[in-house]
């Protein structure tokens, strides 16, 4: 993350955008650049390839600023609230006058996919001086079609049953992460850039994908414009992987970077913004709620509290970094269940690890790791920051990478809960086939585990020449096919693991007496407990363990039938393990309303 | 029919084999089709067969193999006449 880049709020006080501004280093810039990022996952997914752009124009004397639309990423709202599309364009214009009044003389817009269908929708309306399509949406209703298939290919990949009604009889759209109701899905039908008056912008720049044949009509509406076309090689692998696999499309970074060079004037003028750091914000159910932008004390890392007017626990809940996704967690559900949990009276911390998001790498390090080393330190560290009295009183909760990083920041340092869901372990040194929750070969493990993976590959080879040897029946038992014998040779296996394998961290966890709640989706389940019945009936059986099967959800959490499934649960777990604060305490002791969180549910 | 489904899988399908060499009912999602192959393979669809697949089409299996394909493709066909 660039040094001199300021996370901030901006725009209307009521209905405030988040956005993340990159400043030349003297404060002088040619201009001011807008980031539109795209939709739902591809929002994700294309993170960091936006981060690294607007450090490149950063250096290039522009001042930029990479924004979330209104009811996405950390800006007020959701998905379901009502007028969206206009609820979008509008960010864009406000993002646009926040630029002009920080002293940016000219204004550029840079859009992908959706994000560059509605920037073509309103630039002239900002009366921006160049805009770049990049590989642009023909249509609103294109990016719908294209994200519901995506949603029912991942669906039907992770075993989840479609839905028992079409969309088309619902008049709603599911998109990895989004719900959209039909009058939203109305109006981005209706949103394409054929459609849009000439001219967008005095420059256009448009960047297609050379995997997919654009519309003629699309080409015929930008060809009126002062348009240069160029091919953008890299979305297929930008777009294709999750945020797990993304590769960065340098080639299209220096294209937009070199464009905008040429186009704008080498003229400057001084820029400054108005840092808002922190902003009242309604909760899902109307509660009054303060969100805040955060530094942690020692590392420097980012994080977003969201807290209620009156808390009702001393506790403060830390979401974690799920996979290479950023602290608004899969699908955005770490914002929405911050703004939900402070409006049953919880503080709520969503906070960036090392490299990932809006955290600096460690020194010496490269940034971008799912699991980045030093992740332990980094969790004490937030710890010590939010909950400076008593570092122990948190819960951390973390999806895939972050549940694995929440049990081993426990088994080191003191918390008050962990919640792990579908927990993903680093691999040792490969995936296993169909095991989507391993980390890809370039992570490695955390410092704070030591795996030891040639000295333990050894020992295997030898124990299995020393079985082989001496209890051949045994050994051939291991060889025979069948449910039997695999759960014997898991459990041979595991055995060389000892204590690093997943079910004996959590078993290590329990023995310490941290109150642990592991969500799992069946195929999930089935991995943790193979060749492990015996430890897992024992750990199920201790008092602070909790392990919870979902049917029908998915690894990453980005189907609504997942959340509708773990969301209530995650929700009851929290407000459970809520220590009561001293003033709620009096109010319980003098026959007041007992934890008001835990009622507003109740009544929910 | 089938020879013009083969030539845009094999353009747009980004399969470990050759999709010429793959059976009719032969599962594309085994043979390596990922989540976005199978988004490019269906807009390359429409515009090679001048179709638009209906929502309750919008479904892996319907791009399962070059069976499930065509067998849409007539659906759509039989529709349009």
């Amino acid at each position: 993350v660039s040094p001199s880049s300021l996370p901030l709020w901006f725009g209307p006080s009521a209905r405030p955008l988040f956005g993340r501004v990159y400043l030349p280093g003297d404060g002088v810039a040619r201009g001011g650049v807008l980031l539109c990022p795209p939709f739902d996952l591809e929002a994700q997914e294309v993170a960091l390839a936006y981060r690294l752009l607007a450090e490149d124009l950063q250096e290039r004397r522009f001042a930029v600023l990479h924004f979330d639309y209104d009811g996405t990423g950390d800006s007020a709202g959701g998905a379901g609230d009502p007028d969206r599309v206009r609820a979008w364009q509008g960010s864009i214009v406000e993002a646009a006058k926040f630029l002009r009044s920080s002293g940016a003389g000219h204004v550029f817009v840079i859009g992908m996919r959706l994000g560059a269908t509605l920037a073509a929708s309103v630039a002239a309306r900002c009366a921006v001086d160049g805009i770049v399509l990049w590989d642009p949406c023909g249509s609103g209703r294109s990016y719908l079609r294209e994200q519901a298939l995506l949603r029912t290919v991942h669906a039907a990949d992770q075993g989840v049953a479609p839905p028992t009604e079409p969309p088309s009889a619902t008049g709603q759209v599911e998109t990895l992460g989004s719900v959209y109701g039909p009058e939203t899905v109305a109006e981005m039908s209706r949103l394409n850039i054929e459609g849009v008056p000439y001219p967008l912008a005095p420059n256009v720049l448009a960047l297609l994908r050379p995997e997919r044949r654009p519309r003629p009509s699309l080409i015929e509406r930008l060809s009126q414009e002062n348009v240069e076309f160029a091919s953008t090689a890299g979305q297929d692998e930008l777009l294709s992987a999750w945020t797990v696999g993304s590769v960065v499309p340098r080639a299209a970074i220096t294209t937009i970077a070199g464009w905008l060079d040429d186009v704008a004037a080498a003229t400057v003028s001084p820029v400054h913004v108005s840092q808002r750091e922190a902003v009242a914000l309604k909760a899902p159910h109307h509660e009054a709620v303060v969100e805040r932008v955060k530094v942690s004390h020692r590392l420097g890392l980012f994080m977003i509290s969201t807290e209620p007017e009156a808390p009702v626990s001393t506790q403060t809940i830390v979401l974690l970094n799920a996979g290479r996704t950023d602290h608004t967690g899969p699908g955005r559900l770490w914002v929405d269940l911050a703004r939900q949990w402070a409006g049953l009276g919880l503080r709520v911390v969503r906070a960036d690890l090392s490299g990932l998001g809006g955290s600096p790498p460690h020194p010496g390090q490269n940034g971008d790791r799912i699991y980045p080393p030093g992740a332990v330190d980094d969790i004490r560290d937030i710890a010590r920051s939010v909950s400076p009295d008593d570092p122990s009183d948190v819960v951390l909760v973390g999806l895939c990478s972050g549940g694995y990083h929440s049990a081993m920041a426990a088994l080191e340092m003191p918390v008050a809960g962990v919640v792990a869901i579908n927990p993903g372990f680093p691999s040792r040194g490969g995936t296993r086939k169909g095991d989507d929750i391993s980390a890809p070969a370039e992570s490695q493990p955390p410092a704070s585990l030591s795996l030891r993976p040639v000295r333990l590959l050894q020992a295997r080879a030898i124990t299995t020449a020393w079985l082989r040897r001496h209890f051949p029946g045994f050994h051939a038992a291991l060889k025979r096919p069948g449910r039997a014998a695999n759960e014997l040779k898991c459990w041979f296996s595991n055995r060389t693991q000892g204590s690093t394998r997943p079910v004996m961290v959590f078993k290590r966890l329990e023995g310490t007496g941290t109150r642990t709640l592991v969500i799992f989706r069946p195929y999930e389940a089935e991995l943790f407990g193979r060749g492990e019945r015996g430890v897992l009936r024992r750990l199920r059986r201790g008092s602070a363990f909790r392990m919870e099967v979902v049917e029908e959800s998915d690894h990453t959490l980005y189907l609504q039938r997942s959340r509708l499934e773990i969301v209530p649960m995650l929700t009851r777990y929290v407000l459970g393990a809520a220590k009561r604060s001293p003033s709620v305490r009096r109010d319980e002791e003098a026959g007041g309303h007992p934890v008001a969180g835990q009622a507003a549910l109740a009544e929910r | 029919m089938e020879d013009r489904i083969r030539r845009v899988l094999s353009e747009n399908a980004h399969l470990a084999v050759d999709p010429g060499a793959l059976g009719e009912d032969a599962d594309l999602y085994r043979a390596g089709m990922s989540s976005l192959s199978t988004v490019n393979l269906m807009m390359a669809l429409e515009e090679e067969f001048c179709v638009e697949f209906p929502d309750n089409m919008l479904q892996p299996s319907t791009f399962q193999s070059v069976s499930s394909i065509r067998s849409a493709l007539n659906r759509l066909a039989s529709a349009g006449d």
